[in-house]
């Protein structure tokens, strides 16, 4: 077992663990936590398939500005076990066998597909992840999705001004 | 070449008077197809061909005859009437990209860019709770569709390493060289995109955000967007549902959805007090009817889906516009207008009638289109007899605005018509009827 | 081109009849009266001039005008008319003009937004019984229910808007439902042939598959037994037919249900001979179901327009006997029938909104000894209502006898059971006639009899209705190369 097979499993390990927890912890805040850890150990998995520019794309954006936007969130409704509504049992056993199906139904589907098989990822390999790389497409091939992507972000912004703005 | 550009720069100012030329103009630029005016190379990420430059003047008409005859609402609408027609823009441009895309990263971009706008344009009316219900309902579920949507994207990139909507194929391997992740990834997005034209059990958001919004931006989601998204579809079904069809049998799929749609749509249309709910399940019905398009994608299909979003569009932008100017919503508020508006309750019986596909109007010869184009294939014959009987249930309900209108007493009450809007009216109807007559002079554009 | 006319000249003066309702409503009467008589002229000189052209083999048409409407579909504008279609245009404006006459003095609210809808559902009727283009049937066929709707849902009685729309949603249904049809026979042909159209004398050679053939055959079907009607699919018709104004129900009774046996009898047949023989029997069972069940209805009705509305179920069972026994007699017969029925009928519900004028009630029980006060408007209606039971000498009796001389060749025990109607028939009349205009009357009160205007619609219907007993031979004459032309097909 080399030193990336034992960081691959420690990493996993630790996602899916740390994904369970966000899952039932009571407490919102602690669930939020866990799913920062969630993003720090994909955030490694990507290093591992030496896409850094992802791994570091992947922390600002989800553990930096949208964790904070969900504890902001929650501070601000003031969630915690106390006033969690109680749901209604059958809607929880109905989610869980429609999920649960649709689970079952996937991974037969992904397990019967022969070109799945005997695959692995490339660990350290490739160049294509590292962001000079990704310039280049970046401002080559796809240049007008990248221009057209700022359309989108003016509408965002007027839209929020549209929204924010006092009457 | 690229007319969102045209359209992002022009949007930001706006002469509320001076828009329709400017999109009459753009309009016409596309119209004359083969000019080429300024030539950007997209990598082959947009691919320009002739059923999209016919559906952007479409729309573009539409927009135009929708901003002309109910721009005045739409400053009224709220305080900031400037940035709700750049958002309009923004969602044109949204439009266009759909209309053109060959990649879907496009698909996604164009989607993403036509849809942030309607969130807000949904949520405009602040003061009013149904509207804000609206839009945060409206978000959410986009938002969750967006996901699905990327998801299968994704996926799809997975199974075939490709962004692009044409992929090469070498048929070998279990499902003749189609890969199960592509399969998966055209599920999820089969599922975003039946959100967006709200096709149910996909539709659940449909009544509730078109019954919240403001009715001027509802007419425009209701018919222009929509039009746009059943585009985006069909280019969808016509490259990747077509080449994968024998890996998963897409018609039964699309042949359950249709008789879903169709079913909740027309049944719940049935039962509805206020006329602007009964137009967004109604809404729900014709997006059942324009599935038929995709059902079955050829010639005959696509010309007749070009078809339908016009008549429909034309229709319920006219049906709308006049919707706003009414002081009620409910089918009360009607009671009695052909009294005291004649020209609004005419008009108004032509799009109804348009709508529920009655002859010598152009709703007809949509319809029609759609049930030839499956009545072609030669199967599935069962599934055009379900949506000719649910065509004759949809008479049901745009009959009762007719007959409130018409038969019953009462003083529908509406805010002052000015001579140019039920000019504006009077021409609108009178495009449909011609279209309804002679369709020949629409259909003489599609050959494609 | 005398056909446009024909359908133009009804659309523009329906049109002028609505912009001239804006300033005088006596003006639009007389527009409408004009529009009608004018084609009625028309029609008239169609008929003599192709009188007595019994050419066998030969074609059957005297007109055909075709130019193209949509060509990129092979839509045409393909109009004909031959003996059947001149005598269907005959009634059409005919009852067209009574129907003008009759609503005279009856409708004083949007005078001309109702002559506009009359005259349009009049000129959708012209273009069923001209248009050879299926897609074109298929669109008059939709123009005729719109502005009958309006006629029915505006003008109407009290329980007007459910019928209208039970009216205009079954067959909007049916309707739709022959479209499936049309566009299925169109595919085959185009895949037969690899030309796209849907002119019908292109269709009259593709051969579906027989169990295709019967599906699409079905369409059709389904499409003429609603507006027909045949009975599981009456249900529309007494309702539209009581809630009716005078006039509508006359067009209803007179034209509209025409237009279904017009339907079986050009399309169907013709289209599918195959498959039609096989359905015969059925067809026949069905029609002799119609008879006794429509006769047995109209006895227990209390609601003369309602009574009046169940004999054309009952009536309209013969038409369909009569189709389906393949035989020249009775297909002669079928088409007497489709005109003294209009003309009886119709007479009947003009008499029937005469009295509701007067009395202001359609309740038989509230009727009784109009007799004394009304004796001309008593003896016409003794007149129609044997000529209902079908009285010789009056033109139902040729047309139900030649039904059953027809028939009877074929299968002996319906006819019989057919026959048995004719008594019910008897019983339902004359119990109509007694409560309404025999007996002691219900209260005092002076009622008018006949107005000249009324004078001589009835006359005119009378004289037709004997005239067409004595002397039927010009109907049959007219519809002989038609009758022959089918009969020998199948």
């Amino acid at each position: 077992m080399t030193a990336s097979e034992i960081i691959f499993w420690f990493l996993s390990v630790l996602a899916l663990f740390s994904a369970i927890m966000v899952l039932i912890s009571r407490n919102p805040v602690h669930s939020v936590l866990w799913l920062i850890v969630v993003f720090f150990a994909i955030s490694g998995h990507y290093i591992l398939l030496n896409a850094q520019f992802l791994a570091i794309v992947n922390l600002i954006v989800y553990a930096g500005a949208i964790m904070v936007l969900f504890l902001f969130v929650i501070m601000l409704m003031n969630l915690n076990t106390e006033t969690e509504p109680q749901r209604n049992t059958w809607l929880k056993v109905i989610g869980v066998i429609s999920g649960g199906l649709l689970l079952t139904v996937m991974v037969s589907a992904a397990r019967s597909a022969g070109e799945l098989s005997n695959k692995t990822a490339l660990i350290g390999a490739g160049d294509i992840g590292l962001i000079q790389n990704l310039g280049k497409v970046l401002f080559n091939q796809y240049v007008v999705p990248f221009e057209i992507t700022s359309v989108l972000f003016l509408s965002a912004m007027v839209g929020a001004v549209v929204i924010g703005k006092k009457d | 070449m690229i007319c969102s550009i045209i359209v992002r720069n022009k949007g930001s100012f706006r002469h509320i008077a001076a828009f329709g030329l400017l999109i009459l103009l753009i309009a016409n630029i596309l119209e004359t197809y083969g000019k080429d005016f300024f030539h950007v190379n997209t990598m082959q990420l947009l691919q320009f061909d002739r059923f999209g430059f016919l559906f952007n003047s479409i729309a573009l008409g539409a927009t135009l005859i929708y901003v002309l005859l109910t721009g005045k609402e739409i400053e009224k609408s709220g305080k900031y009437a400037a940035e709700y027609f750049t958002l309009i823009f923004f969602v044109l441009c949204g439009i266009f990209i759909l209309s053109a895309y060959d990649n879907l990263l496009m698909l996604f971009l164009g989607i993403e860019i036509m849809s942030i706008p309607l969130y807000i344009l949904t949520g405009s009316d602040k003061r009013n709770l149904k509207s804000n219900e609206a839009a945060l309902k409206y978000f959410l579920m986009g938002a969750f569709s967006t996901g699905l949507m990327l998801m299968g994207i994704a996926l799809m990139y997975g199974g075939t390493g490709t962004f692009q909507l044409e992929v090469q194929r070498i048929s070998v391997g279990m499902y003749k060289g189609v890969s199960f992740l592509e399969i998966t990834g055209l599920l999820f997005l089969m599922v975003a995109m039946a959100f967006k034209v709200s096709a149910a059990p996909f539709h659940f958001w449909t009544p509730d955000v078109y019954d919240g919004a403001p009715a001027v931006f509802t007419s425009f989601m209701a018919t222009i967007v929509k039009a746009a998204a059943f585009v985006a579809f069909i280019k969808l079904c016509d490259v990747r549902m077509t080449a994968t069809l024998g890996a998963i049998d897409w018609k039964l799929l699309f042949a359950l959805i249709i008789v879903f749609t169709l079913l909740i749509g027309n049944i719940t249309a049935v039962f509805q007090q206020s006329v602007k709910r009964m137009l967004a399940y109604s809404s729900i019905a014709q997006a059942g009817f324009m599935l038929f398009a995709l059902f079955n994608v050829n010639d005959v299909a696509k010309e007749g889906l070009l078809l339908y979003t016009a008549a429909y569009s034309l229709a319920t932008i006219g049906i709308f516009a006049i919707l706003v100017k009414m002081k009620d919503y409910t089918f009360e508020g009607y009671n009695g207008l052909a009294k005291t508006q004649p020209v609004l309750a005419a008009t108004n019986t032509v799009f109804l009638l348009s709508l529920a596909g009655i002859p010598l109007t152009a709703g007809f010869f949509a319809k029609y289109y759609m049930l030839a184009a499956v009545v072609k294939t030669g199967s599935y014959i069962w599934l055009v007899v379900v949506g000719v009987l649910f065509a004759a249930v949809s008479v049901y309900y745009y009959f009762r605005v007719i007959q409130a209108m018409y038969f019953r007493n009462g003083n529908a009450a509406t805010e002052t018509i000015t001579f140019s809007f039920k000019t504006g009216l009077i021409i609108l109807a009178a495009i449909i009827i011609l279209i309804g007559i002679l369709p020949q002079v629409l259909l003489n554009w599609f050959y494609f | 081109m005398i056909l446009v006319w024909m359908i133009s000249i009804l659309l523009t003066g329906g049109l002028l009849c609505w912009l001239a309702g804006r300033r005088n409503n006596e003006l639009v009467k007389w527009i409408a009266l004009l529009t009608l008589l004018v084609d009625f002229v028309l029609v008239g000189n169609l008929w003599f001039q192709h009188q007595g052209v019994v050419t066998s083999g030969a074609s059957t048409w005297f007109i055909d005008y075709k130019i193209n409407w949509i060509p990129s579909f092979g839509i045409s504008f393909h109009v004909a008319a031959d003996g059947l279609s001149a005598v269907m245009l005959a009634l059409t404006f005919f009852l067209g003009i009574l129907s003008v006459l009759c609503s005279w003095n009856e409708i004083t609210q949007r005078t001309g937004f109702y002559y506009f809808n009359l005259l349009w559902t009049l000129a959708g009727i012209t273009g069923v019984f001209v248009a050879l283009d299926l897609f074109l049937f298929y669109f008059f066929w939709e123009v005729m229910l719109v502005p009958m709707y309006f006629l029915i849902a505006i003008w109407g009685d009290k329980n007007r808007r459910y019928a209208a729309y039970k009216f205009f949603i079954f067959t909007q249904a049916g309707g739709l439902l022959m479209l499936i049809s049309i566009l299925t026979l169109y595919f085959i042909h185009a895949s037969q042939t690899g030309t796209y159209s849907y002119d019908y004398f292109d269709l009259l050679n593709t051969k579906p598959e027989p169990s295709t053939a019967k599906w699409i055959m079905m369409g059709f079907m389904i499409a003429f037994v609603i507006k027909l009607p045949v009975v599981p699919f009456h249900n529309w018709l007494p309702d539209a037919h009581s809630e009716a104004p005078t006039a509508g129900s006359l067009i209803l009774a007179g034209l509209l249900l025409k237009t279904g046996a017009y339907g079986i009898i050009r399309f169907v047949l013709p289209l599918f001979p195959q498959a039609s023989a096989e359905i015969a029997w059925w067809a026949m069972l069905f029609g002799v179901i119609g008879i006794i069940y429509g006769a047995m209805l109209a006895f227990a009705q209390t609601d003369v327009k309602r009574l009046i509305a169940y004999t054309s179920v009952s009536h309209m069972g013969f038409v369909l006997l009569g189709i389906f026994a393949f035989r020249e007699m009775a297909m002669q017969g079928v088409v007497m029938q489709m005109v003294t029925h209009g003309i009886s009928t119709g007479a009947l519900f003009v008499l029937a909104g005469m009295i509701k004028e007067r009395l202001h009630t359609r309740d038989i029980g509230q009727m009784g000894g109009l007799w004394t006060s009304m004796p001309a408007m008593g003896g016409v209606a003794m007149v129609f209502t044997m000529a209902s039971l079908g009285l010789p000498a009056l033109g139902n009796f040729v047309a139900e006898f030649l039904i059953l001389m027809g028939t009877f060749f074929v299968n002996v025990p319906f006819t019989v059971i057919a026959t048995l109607g004719l008594v019910f028939s008897a019983l339902y009349s004359l119990r109509l006639m007694q409560k309404v205009f025999m007996g002691p009357p219900k209260e005092e009160k002076h009622l008018k009899d006949f107005s000249t205007r009324e004078l001589i619609i009835m006359a005119v219907l009378s004289i037709s209705i004997v005239f067409l007993g004595l002397y039927p031979q010009p109907v049959m004459d007219m519809v002989k190369g038609v009758v022959l032309h089918l009969t020998m097909r199948s």
